[in-house]
């Protein structure tokens, strides 16, 4: 094998920023085993307090995808909201939202069940090695009373077709630990995605439940068995019975998409000031002071199908 | 004030000259004196003991008598004749009541040594501060000092000014202390009990020192008693400590040994978890020193220092420490030239393992060594005049990190991030002057030059940040050097005995630096250095100190002013990746800081009470690109008001109460503005960098002290402490959670580490 994986599961397992603050996946034991001897020791408490936070002024936010294949794609628009609100991101409606993959344009239209969510209908498919540029107006967030202007484009990486997935469960971390192996382009610098389907239902459908992954982990070109996702034991330790289909979905992505789920991934992190350097925003793509990201990647899959004997823990 | 008219002329040039040397000792152990004062009685003249309890003196006309003074010890007069080389050994005034007056008579040349921003501590006063745990610190008794602060509740980490804690010069025995923190930094790995005293210089550094912009904090542990065989130990509720002392030779050489073990694993069995019953938890350290004076001209110490953290549970073990070798030779070339070699080894390193048991078992080693090879000279010209000089060299040799299979079978290959050498010089000159009588004068220049040697790897980077060539050098070629003067300049001038007023300026540059962007520093953290794309980080400091005591030397007050700009200082950008990275300098955002204010303190000092008040206004600001915008923040150590009160008082000799009380404005920190969704996930909005603070931090310690009726110099020692006594639950960290009935309600949650923590611990002499 190759020092990718070791480094991975280092950083998967040791890290000390990644696991010591996200007590909620119990894969640090380590870290949280000596933390609670320390802090049983220390007496160490929480409490709520009440702290008064100054507001920013209401922002755009896109969340927008086009994937590899696919004739339908999505925008989403929301507004931003005070962090200390207790209400839900308003949608933004009535938006001009158009869609380009450098050759042809196309206008999407906003759903009528879904207020914000403008849903292409299939002028533009989905193709590596391509630009996808988006374009929103007639929107005032500000309510300045002037409408502004945003963009964002994202080109479209490649993704070789994975050679196959183990599902294998690991007692220490207490996680069902899916293992890819696959080979990818050891010339150039490649990012992935990595998401799960049960039964062809995603499971890691949050952004917090993504996996990213660099290529600098598949040395050389090849991942023989390169731990990429996870999926949590249950109370029962009953999570998948005889039959089960897992897919793998692996995306192509790019580096600025691959930081911003790593950003905002440890930005939902607990911080205690051992291991946590300063908040910061999670950097998108969007053009003037929009939020969030519009992404273009490409997706390959491989599958996995429990029986008697690869059930056993 | 008197001026001797006859000086400023010269007459007296035409008697005759004579130089009296040698050692200022305890006469009860036998250890140095540093910083004794020896006056010329009726002259006002004098000198200072250096580090080793050196002194020399050139006296004009015949007969004159010498004056020898320290605090706490009773002054003793001799009368000199012919030149000569002497050994003085002073008397300690026992603690009892109703003896002699403890009185800073030995002071009257120190406020005419021009140094400000000097904080001297000796380990018997750090004993009296109330500590956490009752673990004392020398680290945590410095925190009281204006200017310098904790990093964060409970940390044995500090910063001075509002500057990072990577910008402190720690050293050990002269020895550099690359990590001095036990269990994740709440205690310090400086052994009270090892440690005769402290320097902390946040000013006007000495120009034998430098490679730091924000202080020197400079150890000295204890010889060893030249008399008899002497052993002490302690029991707290942290760590239990032995010390044994004694002469190999009688007033010829001695030794020092002095261990400690913390005891905290031994309560996990009794944890309710029963999965953390086997996990260690414990840390160990030792001091072992060896002195020997070989004859008048020489003598030779030998110090060490090894200590060790070790955590581990069914799934990783880690353990850490530094490990540190001092071997110094003092020479006196003659009676005005004395001169010191010192020979240093450091080292910093940690482990990181699975215990699984597993193929795919890791090991994951980083390592720091240093060695050092230094010479000092002091040249006592008359006693208007002291030249000192001398050099350092430091080889730094980083192996940041190398994680590699612990079964053979295994199937994984290590990752192995390049080693990378450098080497550090500094040359230096400094020269003391009394102008006249009421002025005296210290010029320093340093010089010092660094370089990146091979074997070694660079990386070259766009404006992006992107790697776009990778340059290799072969072993020992030096492919990138920087190099710079520091001037370091003060004056003092003295208005009357009882009022003196110091100016300074100093240049610092530091040429290696911490990849850590957390508010306190973990044991995984690697130094990494200048190269060609780190620049080297440099600060210039003017302060100005007004010095006042009272006419019997009870109290004695100071006021400071200090402006510092800095330049290349180092800072990460936004979610950084710091931890096996090879390419780490590409994380690397180098800009600009400030920080300006002033700092107030006064002490006071009679039989029954002594303590001090501290102050602090403090303004730290920096600038970096694409760091809040390119937009100057506040430091995260910028606490505007800083109070430190600490007070002991004397019931009896056999009983005495203190108490501290420390204040600060709470630390910047950087807080949401708002929030948006983006693929179900809830995603903060930050507008400035620091831009709001923690809650204000405040709390107050008691210690009871009671020693067994032999008194304290033999016997038991009972301390009791309460550390936050009122029990202020002050914030540690802040976090948003969403609230268990309404999950679109976001609340903060503050995490508080300490609230009231009694302790006791006991410690005897035998």
């Amino acid at each position: 094998m190759d020092g990718s994986k070791n480094a991975y599961i280092v950083r998967h397992r040791l890290d000390f920023k990644n696991k010591f603050t996200d007590c909620s996946i119990g894969v640090m034991l380590f870290l949280k085993n000596l933390s609670f001897c320390l802090l049983l020791f220390f007496s160490s408490c929480t409490e709520y307090i009440d702290i008064e936070l100054e507001t920013t002024s209401k922002r755009l936010v896109v969340e927008g995808m086009v994937m590899s294949d696919q004739e339908y794609h999505y925008v989403r628009l929301t507004q931003s909201i005070p962090f200390l609100s207790d209400t839900i991101s308003p949608p933004v409606s009535g938006a001009t939202v158009m869609l380009s993959d450098g050759d042809r344009n196309e206008y999407l239209s906003e759903s009528d069940e879904y207020p914000g969510y403008y849903i292409s209908l299939g002028g533009i498919v989905g193709q590596p090695g391509k630009t996808y540029s988006l374009f929103i107006s007639e929107v005032d967030i500000n309510g300045d009373g002037e409408d502004e202007v945003y963009s964002a484009s994202c080109y479209m990486p490649s993704v070789t077709q994975p050679d196959s997935i183990r599902i294998v469960y690991d007692d220490s971390w207490e996680v069902w630990k899916v293992l890819l192996y696959a080979k990818d382009n050891p010339d150039t610098d490649d990012y992935y995605l990595f998401r799960i389907f049960k039964n062809r239902t995603l499971i890691s459908d949050r952004l917090g439940e993504y996996s990213v992954v660099s290529d600098q982990f598949f040395d050389g070109g090849v991942a023989n068995g390169v731990w990429v996702q996870s999926i949590a034991d249950s109370e029962d330790h009953e999570v998948f019975s005889v039959g089960d289909v897992i897919t793998l979905q692996m995306c192509g992505i790019t580096k600025e998409y691959f930081e911003f789920i790593e950003a905002v991934q440890e930005e939902n992190r607990f911080r205690y000031p051992l291991f946590s350097g300063p908040p910061a925003n999670a950097e998108g793509n969007i053009t003037n002071g929009g939020l969030g990201f519009f992404a273009a990647f490409s997706a390959k899959y491989a599958t996995f199908e429990f029986d008697e004997t690869n059930l056993v823990k | 004030m008197y001026f001797p008219i006859a000086d400023v002329f010269g007459n007296r040039s035409f008697q005759k000259k004579v130089t009296v040397s040698g050692y200022v000792k305890d006469r009860e152990t036998g250890e140095m004196l540093v910083g004794a004062t020896i006056v010329i009685k009726g002259t006002g003249k004098g000198t200072v003991t250096n580090v080793y309890g050196y002194f020399s003196i050139e006296i004009e006309g015949e007969n004159q008598i010498l004056q020898f003074g320290f605090l706490g010890y009773k002054n003793l007069e001799k009368e000199v004749g012919e030149s000569s080389v002497i050994t003085v050994e002073l008397e300690p005034i026992t603690q009892e009541l109703g003896e002699v007056k403890i009185k800073g008579e030995g002071n009257v040349h120190s406020s005419r040594y021009p140094l400000i921003g000097l904080e001297k501590m000796e380990s018997s006063s750090i004993r009296t501060i109330p500590v956490l745990m009752g673990e004392t610190d020398p680290m945590k008794a410095i925190q009281m000092l204006p200017g310098v602060s904790a990093t964060s509740e409970g940390s044995s980490n500090f910063t001075v000014r509002g500057g990072n804690p990577d910008q402190n010069l720690l050293l050990m025995d002269e020895a550099i202390v690359y990590n001095a923190g036990h269990l994740l930094g709440f205690f310090s790995v400086f052994n009270n009990d090892a440690v005769k005293s402290i320097d902390l210089y946040k000013g006007d550094f000495p120009a034998s020192e430098g490679g730091r912009l924000s202080s020197v904090l400079d150890v000295h542990t204890k010889e060893g008693n030249m008399k008899k065989v002497k052993g002490s130990a302690g029991i707290g509720l942290i760590s239990s400590r032995l010390n044994l002392e004694g002469p190999v030779v009688k007033d010829k050489s001695s030794f020092f040994v002095s261990g400690r073990r913390s005891y905290l694993d031994l309560f996990l069995p009794l944890a309710p978890d029963e999965e953390i019953h086997d996990n260690k938890l414990y840390f160990y350290d030792a001091n072992l020193k060896f002195n020997w004076i070989v004859n008048e001209k020489n003598r030779i110490f030998l110090s060490s220092y090894i200590g060790r953290d070790v955590f581990s549970d069914k799934l990783a073990q880690l353990d850490y420490g530094n490990t540190t070798f001092t071997f110094r030779w003092n020479h006196v070339f003659s009676p005005s030239l004395f001169a010191n070699f010192t020979l240093v080894r450091s080292r910093y390193d940690y482990f990181l393992g699975t215990t699984e048991n597993d193929i795919d078992d890791l090991e994951w080693v980083s390592q720091f060594n240093d060695y050092m090879l230094g010479a000092d000279f002091s040249w006592y010209i008359n006693p208007s005049q002291t030249f000192r000089f001398g050099n350092r060299t430091i080889y730094h040799r980083i192996d940041p990190g190398d994680v590699s299979a612990m079964d053979e079978n295994s199937l994984i290959q290590s990752i192995k991030l390049p080693r990378n050498n450098s080497l550090e010089h500094g040359i230096y000159i400094s020269h003391t002057s009394e102008v006249v009588p009421w002025l005296v004068l210290r010029l320093g220049l340093r010089y010092s030059l660094f370089q990146n040697i091979g074997k070694g790897k660079l990386f070259k980077f766009d404006d992006s940040y992107n790697v776009v060539d990778t340059i290799y050098y072969s072993s020992g070629e030096i492919f990138n050097e920087y190099h710079g003067l520091e001037p370091r300049a003060g004056v003092s001038i003295l208005f009357s005995s009882r009022w003196s007023a110091k100016l300074s300026y100093s240049r610092t540059r530091q040429y290696i630096q911490l990849a850590s962007n957390s508010t306190s520093s973990t044991p995984l953290d690697v130094w990494f250095p200048s190269s060609p794309n780190v620049k080297p980080q440099v600060a210039d400091q003017v302060s100005l100190g007004l010095f006042h005591s009272s006419r019997n030397r009870v109290f004695e007050n100071s006021v400071e002013f200090f402006n510092k700009w800095m330049e290349n200082t180092i800072d990460f950008k936004d979610h950084p990746d710091l931890i096996l990275n090879e390419t780490i300098e590409s994380e690397v955002r180098q800009g600009k800081a400030w920080a300006r204010g002033f700092e107030i303190m006064s002490r006071w000092n009679t039989i029954r009470f002594n303590g001090w008040v501290g102050y602090t206004f403090l303004k730290s600001e920096r600038v970096a690109p694409d760091i809040n915008q390119g937009r100057p923040y506040l430091s995260h150590y910028d606490h505007t008001h800083d109070l430190s009160a600490f007070m002991n008082y004397r019931i009896s000799s056999r009983v005495s109460v203190s108490g501290n009380w420390v204040y600060y404005t709470g630390a910047p920190v950087t807080m949401p503005v708002g929030r948006y969704e983006v693929s179900g996930e809830s995603v903060p909005l930050y507008s400035e960098r620091n831009g709001e603070r923690m809650p204000d931090y405040h709390r107050l310690d008691l210690s009871l002290t009671l020693r067994s009726k032999k008194g304290g110099k033999k016997g038991g020692e009972w301390i009791f402490s309460i550390y936050n006594v009122y029990g202020r639950k002050n914030a540690w960290a802040i976090n948003f959670v969403s609230d268990e009935e309404n999950p679109y309600k976001i609340r903060a949650e503050k995490t508080y580490l300490f609230s009231v923590v009694p302790s006791v611990s006991y410690k005897f002499e035998f």
